[in-house]
Parts: C-alpha cells; structure tokens; sequence
C-alpha cells in the first residue's frame, strides 16, 4: 500500500474528526480541549430521530458535548418517536440507552408504561432559565429540551403576503388548494382546537370545530403525511396554503427559492407548539452523572440557539442565544416570540379526546 | 459374515429433518400471528396481562365497518381489474413459441415485484402526480393551468393497487392457460368455432381455476395494502392497514391495532377459503372431463 492510501478505520477516524472539528470550529464557544475531564472516556448511548431534527441534534449537541467532556456520544437514530416508544418497551428492562430525545406524546407513553426515570432537576443546572411551563413534561419524567413549533405554510408565488390568522385557511380565494395534517398528528388536533375557536368554541366545546373544518373538505389536496411530498407540491404550483406544519420538516427548501415555500408564525392567535422531551429510562447501561451532564448542556443557551438557527425549533431556554442576523428570519424563533405568542397544548386533555377527535378528522375529509 | 454397515435412518426421520427448517419458520410466523391475537383481547397498557374484547366491540363502529368495506371493496374491485388485463397477457405468454421471448414477457410481468413497493408508489407520482408528466403534457399543450388532481384520492389508489399487484394475476393464468392442451383448440376450430369462440368456450373455462388463484391472490395482496394508500391516497382513503397503523402511533393501542389485523387475516382468509372451495370443485370437474 502507498503511503498515500487509506485503510477503511483510518478513513472512519479521519472522517470523525473532521466532522468533530467542523462541528466545534462552528460553534466557537465550545473550546475543543475538554473543560470537565471527569467524562473523558465514558460513553452515553443516545437515542434520537432520524430526520433533520435527529442530524442537528448531533452536529450542535452531541459533537460539542464530546468535545466539550471527552465523553463519547453512541447515536441511534430511529424514525419517529412510536419506532422510539417500540424500541424501549421491547428492551423491557434492559435499556440500552441512557438518554432519548422524543415527542411529548412518546414521554407519556413511557412514563405511564413505567420504563422512565423522573430526573432530579437539581442536576440541570441550566434548567433555572427555562420558563416553569417547559421545564418537564409526562408528568416529571420528561425534561423540556426544543419546542416544536408548527406555522401556516404558504406559496410565496400566490399568497402574496403572509397570513395573521388561521381564518386564512377558510379564506377561498387567498388559498384554493390546501393540505392538513394527517389525524393522527398532534397538528391536526390543534388545528381542531383552532377551528372551534375561529367558531365560537373551543376545546371543551368542540363541535363547532368540526363544522368548520369541514367547510374545508373540497378544497383539500391531501393530509400531508410526507413533507417531502408537501414541498414537492409547493413546488409544482399545486398548494396555495396548509397547516399546522412546522418549518423544521422542510428547512432546505424553505431556503431554496425554487420551492416558493414560505410559513409563518405570525397568526393573531399564536402558534401552537409540542415540548419535545429528553428522557432518561430506568436501568441505564452508563453513567448517571453523565446522562445529567449531557441533558443540561441540551439546555445551554447557545446551543438552545444554535438548534433554533439551524433546525427552526423553539428555543425553551429564555435566555437562548439568537444572532442578530437569525432574529431577522421569520422562521427562527426566539424566546421573547415564544413567551408572547407560543400556546402549548395539553397533552393529558388531549389524550382523553384523541381517539375520538383522529376518527372524526379522518371521517371528515375522506375521499 | 456380512460387514457392519452404518444403520440407515428411517424415510420417516428423514422426512422430518428434511421438513425441519421450514416448520421452524412457520412456526416463528405462527407463533407471532398467535401473540397477535393474544395481544388483540388483551387492554391498553396491559396488553399481555388485560383481558377484554372491547377492541373488537370498537371494530363494529360504523367508522372501522367503513374502513373494512372500503378495504374489501378496493381490494375486490383491483383484483377484477388486474385479472381482465392479465388474461390477454398471460394467453400471450402460454401460447408464446419463442422460449427468448417468453422470458423477455416474463421479465417484463415480474418487474413490479422486483421493484420496492415504495419506489413503485413514487413512479405512479412522477406520471400522475400534479407536477407528472401527464400534468406536464396537458400544461404544455395549453389545456390547463393548474395540475389536475389524479392521486390523492380512491381512483389513485385503486391504480396503484392494481399495478403492484398485477404479477400475481398473470402468473397463474398464464401456467393455467399453458395447461390446456392445443388440441383442444383444433378440436373446436375443426367443429366450426371462430378464434373468440374458442377462447371463451374453451380456453377460459379451463383456465377458469388460474384465474381464480390469481383474483384471491390480488385480493388477500391488496387487503393488507398500507405503502399504496398511504403515498397514493394522501390520507384521504383510509384502508383498514391505515387506521391499524394509526392505533400503533400515535395512539399506540396496541390492543386494537391487533383486533383489525386480526379481523382482516380473519376476512381474507374466509374469502380465500370460498374461492378454493370454488375451484376445488372445478378443478375436480374438470379433471374429471379428461
């Protein structure tokens, strides 16, 4: 072999530190010699998801951790959070993961299944400057880690100018065709809750929501189950609107002009967002201290930053760093928008309405 | 004084250790349909412990009735679609003379298996979907503006199912069709009969147990359909393998995700059996007549 060549390890390591170091040389606050050594060599198994959110969460999380501890992050990233839900109840008793990022709805799956730890939040020092409301979540066994934050999406070719309510949505010639979430997305029964409001009405009083919505039903193009599919239908000139849908599905085109993808959090009535948890499961293969340690550097306010800028998810920390050239996106959130505006939805009310509410949506607009 | 020679093992023993391997398999198969119906009695939460038949009062809910007879309803309606298309086909293919040519027509029916079901799914977007090339072809020639909707709805769906499920029709109408003897034909074309005539008097009722199999194959195939509505219905044909799929997430009961799995083997299976009934018999028939 030349001298020259590479072998495949050497080519692994060579790839990892780059990745390690361009993560760090992006993130300059993170000094890359290791600043706490008591983690140098200890590893924490990571369970997170495979979309873009799953990505950032390495390259602003996990590889500044690392360089910031000499601990080493072992990711798996799985689909969505009922893969992850599947996962832990099929280890049982033998986790094999010692922290897992996942939906609100999947922390009080496992909470109620048992599987879950509920953290001491003396450990998380950062937690201090996280609003009480995103603190934990699935009753004290999750703590608050981003917001997923759901927008109206627009085309920017025929809605010329971004919409300030949901009443848009109804809005005919504004907005020809239009998508919905799927029913069995926590969006869509938001967007329930926010029809029976524009009607009068309102979570405890719902049917009013249902009529509303259904004043929709001829107009919509599909329940969007695949953002890729979304975009692509932005993209060809087939959707003038839709919603609730977050940004964070489609950050690349909503940067690509060629997408004419536009969405907004600007609505009268505010945005609605789910607290995405971290999670740590009873029986964890590794280390305690370092589980807590990597739950509270999630919560730093330049990473809470970083993740806001790069993935467009609401920052839970209040104090979570947004450069001044990000303030001015309409798709980056920053905490003063998210205290004004941002609505959180209640996750035990909803779980006694969901079975119910996804039949009656999923009737509705059948084809 | 004879020679010791090693005992021989019995034709039965060797039978079973022939047998072994594929038993093992079918019973992981077995065994996983058997927790999912233990699972389809059990409660949310306590779906190993809980004993109920609630999930399968809920199945009798007009919503879940819809979704089983819209399931039934496409899966019936594909399967006699894909059939029609398949008897030319699999005629051309049992009267072929060419072996180069047979095997270039077989290749050309097996293609849809060999390609992912999802990769299938994303081809019939790229011909009918708002930006395809069909949408494109109208645009371009002036007779539209906006893409006209072709997917995201039943016809979308119903075109996918009969697409992917399409080899399974021909196959067996083809081995069929290649069965009935050509002197059988002659024997009708010296009687009198034209080429239509032959072929419905002669060739497609002996092909009849063919076509049969290949209707219940389409049919069971496309009752469990989920890829095909899921990217070509746009959520808006909820088959049953859908709504199974929303009890698992985000619901995650799993109790009653397994009672409508179990409830369409159940129907499948019920279906699958009158059909073999029916060509057993004609089968026997004619067997009989030769």
């Amino acid at each position: 072999m030349g001298q020259h060549d590479l072998n495949r390890r050497q080519f692994i390591k060579s790839v990892g530190v780059a990745s390690v170091a361009a993560a760090t040389m992006s993130m300059p606050f993170i000094r890359a010699n290791a600043s706490d050594t008591r983690f140098q060599g200890k590893t924490l198994r990571l369970l997170t998801w495979s979309d873009d959110t799953g990505l950032a969460a390495l390259r602003n999380i996990a590889a500044t951790f690392e360089a910031k501890t000499g601990a080493k992050v072992i990711a798996d990233r799985t689909g969505s959070t009922s893969e992850m839900v599947a996962k832990l109840k099929a280890g049982g008793d033998r986790a094999q993961y010692d922290v897992i990022t996942l939906a609100g709805v999947g922390a009080e799956g496992l909470a109620s299944a048992g599987l879950l730890e509920k953290p001491d939040l003396n450990r998380i020092p950062n937690i201090v400057d996280v609003p009480e409301k995103y603190r934990t979540g699935a009753n004290g066994h999750g703590i608050g880690y981003l917001l997923w934050c759901n927008s109206l999406v627009y085309s920017t070719r025929t809605v010329k100018e971004a919409p300030t309510s949901y009443a848009a949505l109804w809005d005919k010639d504004m907005a020809p065709n239009i998508f919905l979430p799927p029913p069995n997305w926590t969006e869509a029964m938001d967007l329930i809750i926010i029809a029976a409001k524009l009607a009068g009405g309102d979570e405890h009083n719902i049917e009013p929501g249902f009529k509303k919505l259904a004043e929709l039903k001829d107009r919509v193009v599909t329940l969007g189950e695949n953002p890729n599919q979304i975009a692509e239908l932005f993209r060809t000139g087939s959707l003038d609107m839709g919603g609730l849908y977050a940004p964070a599905f489609f950050p690349n085109q909503i940067r690509d002009p060629a997408y004419g993808l536009g969405a907004t959090f600007g609505m009268k009535e505010g945005f609605y967002t789910d607290l995405m948890q971290s999670v740590m499961p009873k029986h964890r293969p590794g280390d305690t201290d370092l589980a807590y340690a990597f739950i509270n550097h999630s919560l730093d306010p330049l990473v809470q930053g970083k993740m806001a800028e790069d993935i467009y998810n609401g920052p839970v920390n209040a104090k979570a760093i947004i450069s001044a050239e990000a303030r001015k996106s309409p798709y980056i959130l920053t905490p003063e928008q998210i205290a004004d505006k941002a609505i959180m939805h209640d996750n035990a009310f909803l779980a006694t309405v969901h079975e119910e509410w996804i039949r009656r949506y999923t009737e509705i607009f059948s084809s | 004084m004879r020679s010791s020679s090693p005992k021989r093992s019995s034709p039965t023993l060797r039978a079973w250790l022939f047998l072994t391997p594929s038993l093992l398999f079918l019973a992981v198969l077995i065994a996983a349909s058997l927790l999912v119906l233990r699972m389809s009695v059990g409660t949310k939460g306590a779906e190993w412990s809980g004993f109920s038949l609630a999930s399968y009062a809920q199945l009798l809910q007009p919503y879940y009735l819809k979704s089983l007879l819209l399931t039934l309803r496409l899966a019936l309606i594909s399967a006699l679609i894909a059939v029609l298309l398949a008897i030319p086909v699999g005629y051309t293919m049992a009267r072929l003379q060419s072996p180069l040519l047979r095997r270039i027509f077989l290749a050309a029916v097996l293609l849809p298996l060999l390609v992912n079901l999802l990769l299938q799914s994303y081809g019939w977007l790229v011909i009918l979907g708002p930006a395809g090339m069909l949408n494109q072809a109208l645009k371009g020639l002036g007779l539209i503006t906006r893409p006209v909707m072709m997917l995201y709805n039943e016809n979308g769906v119903l075109m996918g199912l009969v697409q992917t499920a399409f080899p399974l029709a021909v196959l067996p109408i083809a081995s069929a069709m290649r069965g009935v003897s050509r002197s059988y034909e002659e024997a009708a074309a010296t009687l009198g009969a034209s080429r239509f005539q032959v072929f419905r008097q002669v060739i497609l009722p002996m092909s009849l147990p063919g076509i049969v199999t290949g209707a219940t194959l389409v049919f069971a195939y496309n009752a469990s359909s989920f890829v095909v509505p899921l990217l070509l219905g746009g959520r808006r044909v909820p088959m049953l393998a859908v709504m199974v799929h929303d009890q698992i997430a985000p619901l995650m009961n799993w109790p009653a995700a397994s009672a409508a799995g179990v409830v369409l083997i159940v129907t499948t299976l019920a279906i699958m059996t009158l059909s073999e009934l029916f060509t057993g018999r004609r089968r026997r028939r004619l067997e009989a007549s030769q």
